[in-house]
């Protein structure tokens, strides 16, 4: 998509604006932005391959191959976390429904399901979207993950720090019995620091969505 | 499925390091990361594809990729995260089971995972329209190889977590077999 170049001051004076906005505001002026809304709605043209209720599927302009596919939902939504689960799943299902499609109707070999959160990761978009790209052998398109070199150490101190901050959560639901005592363990002091918590994860979800519209701006 | 490098890792004749696991799905740290961080999620039935999998043990992983994503995000302070399913030799699988890669990113990380955007001709365009068009009729007609004992333990599942989602669950389990009729 076209990136629109946008001055330092332009840049900043739109961060104050945004930053004055309620939650509601805010989506109501990401949608009237986001093109991909006006594609959802049949405003903009598209080479659209699917749609229900809740979802659209086109082709991307410049696609990594022919058949490359860009899978959204209609309501517009920034970033993955922001997604309803039920949303999320619909999508999930639809996604393996065009993985086969692509399989079948253009005879690939393969498919490269690809997501990225943050303009870090490559998220050019301000609608949350899966890419779903077509492959064959040798067709040299970029998306190889290559093994890097690192220290065992940090390695370990990574896995660590996110399996800490899994099982701090909600998310960790013991299933083993020595897990469950753990779990049991732990709650005393989670019950403790959950007010602090569920006020902090309030705090991040504004700041993700507040961040990730400036950034998609520079 | 002897060299099933997952289904080792379940029978615990492989060590891994894992993040998580519940009923359905196991997470580990990437033996050989791309950056410190790089997870895989798979589910614990060994399906070799995407197409393979049942819609709920998809619905499951990409909602679970999410939270792990967001675990990323928090843990590592990480600006942003790629999810990536290689599916089949031609997209980079190299171990016949399905799984979701999950990178951590950052600005400058040196990684290179994008692609080199094309620009295909309206008639090249409109051919593989009609075709995937075509295709996508059967989207959602398709009889998903969904186990009823399957389906059940899974309700079983969520009611113990939560009555009311549970509530909500089933609605859509529902919607999804209405959905499901031709
Ligand atoms: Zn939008
Ligand atoms: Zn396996």
């Amino acid at each position: 998509m076209a990136e629109q170049e946008m001055t330092e001051e332009q840049v900043k004076a739109l961060q104050e604006k945004l930053k004055k906005m309620s939650p509601e505001e805010l989506k109501e002026f990401q949608k009237q932005q986001c093109i991909f809304c006006k594609i959802a709605a049949g405003q903009v043209a598209s080479k659209k391959i699917y749609e229900d209720d809740r979802c659209i599927a086109i082709l991307d302009i410049n696609p990594a191959n022919p058949g490359h596919v860009l899978l959204m939902p209609k309501e517009h939504y920034a970033i993955m976390p922001m997604m309803p689960e039920e949303l999320l799943g619909h999508l999930a299902r639809i996604a393996k429904g065009l993985s086969h499609v692509l399989l079948n109707s253009l005879k690939t070999e393969g498919t490269n399901i690809f997501i990225a959160n943050g303009t870090a990761a490559g998220q050019r978009s301000q609608h949350f979207m899966i890419h779903i790209i077509p492959r064959k052998e040798n067709d040299k398109v970029g998306i190889e993950i290559v093994s890097g070199k690192f220290d065992e150490k940090k390695i370990n101190e990574a896995a660590k720090a996110i399996s800490d901050r899994i099982s701090g959560k909600e998310l960790a639901k013991a299933e083993t019995k020595e897990e469950k005592k753990a779990e049991e363990n732990r709650k005393e002091k989670e019950e403790a620091e959950e007010k602090g918590e569920e006020e902090k994860k309030e705090e991040t979800k504004k700041e993700i969505g507040l961040d990730d519209i400036a950034r998609l701006f520079k | 499925m002897t060299d099933c490098y997952f289904c080792e890792i379940l029978k615990g004749k492989v060590k891994a390091h894992k993040i998580y696991e519940d009923e359905n799905t196991v997470v580990i740290a990437h033996p050989e990361p791309a950056v410190p961080g790089h997870l895989l999620i798979f589910p614990k039935t060994h399906h070799t594809i995407f197409e393979l999998m049942p819609d709920s043990e998809a619905e499951h992983l990409f909602n679970l990729a999410n939270k792990m994503s967001m675990a990323v995000f928090e843990a590592l302070h990480a600006k942003g995260t790629n999810m990536i399913v290689q599916n089949g030799a031609a997209a980079g699988q190299e171990i016949p089971h399905f799984a979701m890669h999950i990178i951590p990113r950052n600005e400058n990380d040196g990684l290179e995972l994008l692609w080199e955007p094309r620009q295909l001709n309206e008639e090249e365009m409109s051919t593989v329209e009609l075709k995937l068009k075509e295709g996508c009729k059967n989207i959602g007609k398709i009889p998903v190889p969904e186990k009823k004992a399957e389906a059940k333990k899974t309700e079983a599942k969520e009611e113990k977590k939560e009555p009311g989602k549970a509530e909500k669950k089933r609605e859509n389990y529902l919607i999804k077999q209405l959905e499901r009729m031709p």
